[in-house]
């Protein structure tokens, strides 16, 4: 213990001070950037230096011990993982919304609609089967069934497809966002190595992680040296030497698919956006365009096959009404569409009064068709039904989710956002310590002035 | 719990966003007046309203093809009134020539008016409604009867086919008579056997005439009264059919229609809590802190 050890403390509290206002001073300059984990200087008393000494010691005053910030990875990592989710669910939720509003349903201008007036066309044409106005709305119905499917499926099909292409944006996203996980898992690496907590790196490469999970649901572990190791679907994204990367390659199926580029295995996506797109595009494919093919090809087949069955007013028998095979090209017949002789309405040959073929047909309305296990318009219902039951289930999960991580984000916002009160009244003790460190210092001087300049003047 | 600046604004945010989604979703029902807008806001409710829809517009299509029915009905029950009538008339010019009084120039003299009376018959079976032949089976686009005005003969040319509308789901009603009937070659015969038995001024034949006559106005009367129930068949039908679009109507409107008084009481709610949120946020957002009192 020497004379000017009370400076040493002095100085000590004056730098520690500073050090504690300069994090107020981060804190309050970041209180409303999106992420930020207030940080707090956590002051440790320095103890005496010669603990063995056999006079009484104090200590040696105070030093900043660490910065620390104040952000759960428990918390952190369960944002992450809801978000992703409600990423996801939001996704599906507006994708399938898109495609149910492609239906128009319930509505004036439906396929039910359409479907009802070519039933309805069919009957009246049954009952004045002569009249020649019948039989152009009976093509003119059928047309606006063939438009109305075909509109409806390539309506589906072309957001099938704006769907597979955002699988590739999806993939640069994911190899862009890895890429910055990996620089800053270097950063923080050297940093650490050299004793720095490297908060505010964390702090981004936190939100880079909320990002990617937004993408994709991935686990993450953080090594020993601070670097993160990020796991998609079971493969290393970012591990010790950086990022996998992700290829884009076109299945067999003609949609794309996500594979590594390290062992060329499929990326198993689940969860945010990456997975919602995966799993619409499965939903749009296998429930969707399915099920409009199914009725497509059931009206194409049992229309057909009673106009078949029918003779037209000039004895031809054997005519099909529509051409096509599925949603996708349904079309009325070439032999209907350039000649409205060509409807088949009655049973027999030589009968144009006979409207029983054309009664058959509409009575299809109400009849269980085999292929569908429905009547063609159950069946119709029952696809938009379930189409309103899967938005209604998205919708739900979306709003279930975005309490979750609303909850979440504010339980994060609360422990390790910035509350300007505390701050304020951190700043105030920070500033009363440094101005008694400095009155400290300033006794401490004077004592050294008496002993220096005020003693021993025998000797002048 | 500890309140931070950021907690502050993004609960803020998230409750003024709430509202207003609240509000557009109600706005958009009053505007369209319905609460089913995509099949999402009840599924159920659009499974049920797509059905009624359907029904609706088979309903609609049937009512109109009632009409239609009944007309053409009515066209026969007139033709066979009229012929009716004109064997009611036949009748009557042969009981007169049946009359041993009567000299045979007389007789002869009555024949052209018997020729007429079976010109007339033949129009009859002709009858066209629509620019179709009534009696004519199937085969609705050529005059079904042919005569010949020298021998007062006939063929028929049209089928025995029997035109049925269905006038409500899966009830079907048989609308014409085809002109195979023996309603019409009873009548035509008849009228020919009294025209030859006139020419041949033979008063047995025209009194065999008569009976035959009387036979071929049973027929078309008993024919009339078929038609006629059919007709008060169809008018039940069709009365039945206007319930049933009321009915299904007013079950969509059930199904699908906003209730506008009570999602403008909502919307209102809606409002209040917005007003009440902005009101709130505006005291709040100018974010007083202890830096505000410290000098």
């Amino acid at each position: 213990m020497h004379a000017f050890s009370g400076l040493q403390i002095g100085l000590s509290a004056l730098i520690s001070q500073q050090l504690l206002q300069e994090t107020i001073a981060h804190n309050v300059a970041n209180v409303n950037t999106k992420g930020y984990s207030r940080q707090r200087a956590m002051l440790v008393a320095l103890p005496p230096s010669n603990p063995y000494s056999v006079v009484p010691q104090t200590g040696l005053g105070v030093a900043v011990g660490e910065i620390r910030r104040s952000a759960s990875v428990l918390l952190n990592r369960q944002i992450e993982r809801e978000g992703g989710s409600l990423a996801y669910w939001t996704a599906v939720r507006d994708g399938m919304g898109g495609i149910e509003s492609l239906f128009l349903e319930p509505g004036e201008y439906g396929l039910q609609a359409t479907i009802d007036n070519f039933w309805t066309a069919w009957r009246d044409l049954s009952i004045d089967p002569t009249s020649a106005a019948a039989r152009a709305n009976v093509r003119q119905a059928g047309e606006a069934v063939a438009t109305a499917l075909q509109r409806t499926y390539q309506g589906v099909a072309n957001t099938l497809n704006q769907w597979d292409l955002e699988l590739s944006f999806s993939a640069a996203r994911i190899g862009l966002l890895a890429g910055q996980i990996a620089a800053l898992n270097e950063q923080i690496r050297k940093a650490v190595a050299a004793g720095d907590p490297a908060n505010d790196l964390r702090d981004q490469r936190d939100m880079l992680l909320q990002e990617l999970s937004r993408l994709a649901r991935v686990q993450s572990g953080e090594n020993a040296d601070g670097t993160l190791l990020v796991i998609l679907g079971g493969h290393i994204l970012v591990g010790a030497s950086g990022a996998t990367r992700i290829e884009v390659q076109t299945g067999a199926d003609g949609f794309k698919e996500l594979v590594w580029s390290d062992d060329g295995s499929r990326v198993v996506a689940r969860e945010g956006t990456l997975g919602a797109t995966l799993s619409l595009r499965d939903w749009a494919r296998n429930t969707v365009l399915v099920g409009l093919d199914r009725l497509a090809s059931a009206l194409i087949q049992t229309v057909n096959e009673r106009h078949e069955a029918g003779y037209t007013p000039d004895n031809r028998t054997g005519i099909s009404f529509f051409a096509g095979a599925g949603a996708g090209d349904i079309r009325v017949s070439d032999a209907v569409r350039s000649d409205l002789g060509a409807i088949a309405v009655a049973a027999g040959p030589d009968s144009p009064g006979d409207g029983r073929i054309a009664l058959d047909i509409a009575n299809l309305q109400r009849e269980e068709i085999t292929s569908l296990g429905d009547t063609a318009g159950g069946f119709y219902g029952t696809l938009v039904a379930r189409l309103g039951l899967d938005v209604e289930q998205a919708n739900n999960m979306v709003k279930s989710q975005e309490a979750l991580v609303q909850f979440l984000n504010a339980s994060r916002e609360s422990l390790a956002g910035v509350s300007l009160d505390e701050e304020a009244v951190q700043m105030l003790g920070a500033q009363r310590a440094y101005q008694a460190a400095s009155r400290v210092i300033t006794a401490v001087d004077e004592m050294l002035d008496r002993l220096i300049n005020n003693t021993g003047l025998v000797g002048r | 719990m500890r309140i931070s600046q950021r907690y502050i604004i993004d609960s803020a945010v998230d409750r003024l966003q709430r509202n207003q989604e609240g509000m557009d979703k109600l706005r958009a029902e009053i505007a369209a007046g319905r609460r089913i807008l995509k099949p999402e806001d009840d599924p159920q409710g659009t499974h049920q309203a797509l059905a009624l829809r359907t029904h609706l517009s088979a309903a609609r299509n049937f009512l109109q093809n009632v009409e239609y029915t009944l007309d053409w009905l009515q066209a026969s029950d007139v033709a066979l009134g009229s012929m009716a009538k004109v064997l009611t008339e036949a009748r009557d010019e042969a009981l007169k020539a049946a009359n041993d009084t009567l000299s045979g120039q007389i007789r002869q003299s009555l024949a052209p008016v018997v020729r007429d009376l079976f010109a007339q018959a033949v129009g009859i079976g002709n009858t066209e409604h629509r620019g179709q032949r009534i009696f004519a089976g199937f085969k609705v686009q050529q005059p079904p009867f042919v005569a010949n005005m020298d021998t007062l003969t006939f063929t028929y040319q049209g089928d025995s086919g029997s035109i049925s509308h269905e006038v409500e789901p899966g009830s079907r009603t048989v609308i014409n008579i085809p002109g195979s009937d023996p309603l019409f070659s009873t009548a035509l015969t008849a009228l020919k056997d009294l025209y030859d038995a006139l020419q041949a001024n033979d008063t047995a034949a025209i009194r065999a005439a008569i009976a035959e006559l009387d036979s071929a106005l049973d027929l078309t009367l008993q024919r009339q009264g078929e038609v006629g129930s059919r007709v008060k068949g169809v008018q039940g039908t069709r009365a039945r059919l206007q319930k049933f679009e009321l009915e299904v109507q007013s079950l969509l409107s059930r199904v699908e229609s906003a209730d506008v008084a009570e999602a403008a009481l909502n919307l209102s709610s809606y409002e209040q809590g917005y007003q009440a949120t902005l009101g709130a946020l505006s005291r709040i957002l100018p974010f007083t802190s202890l830096f505000d009192y410290m000098r």
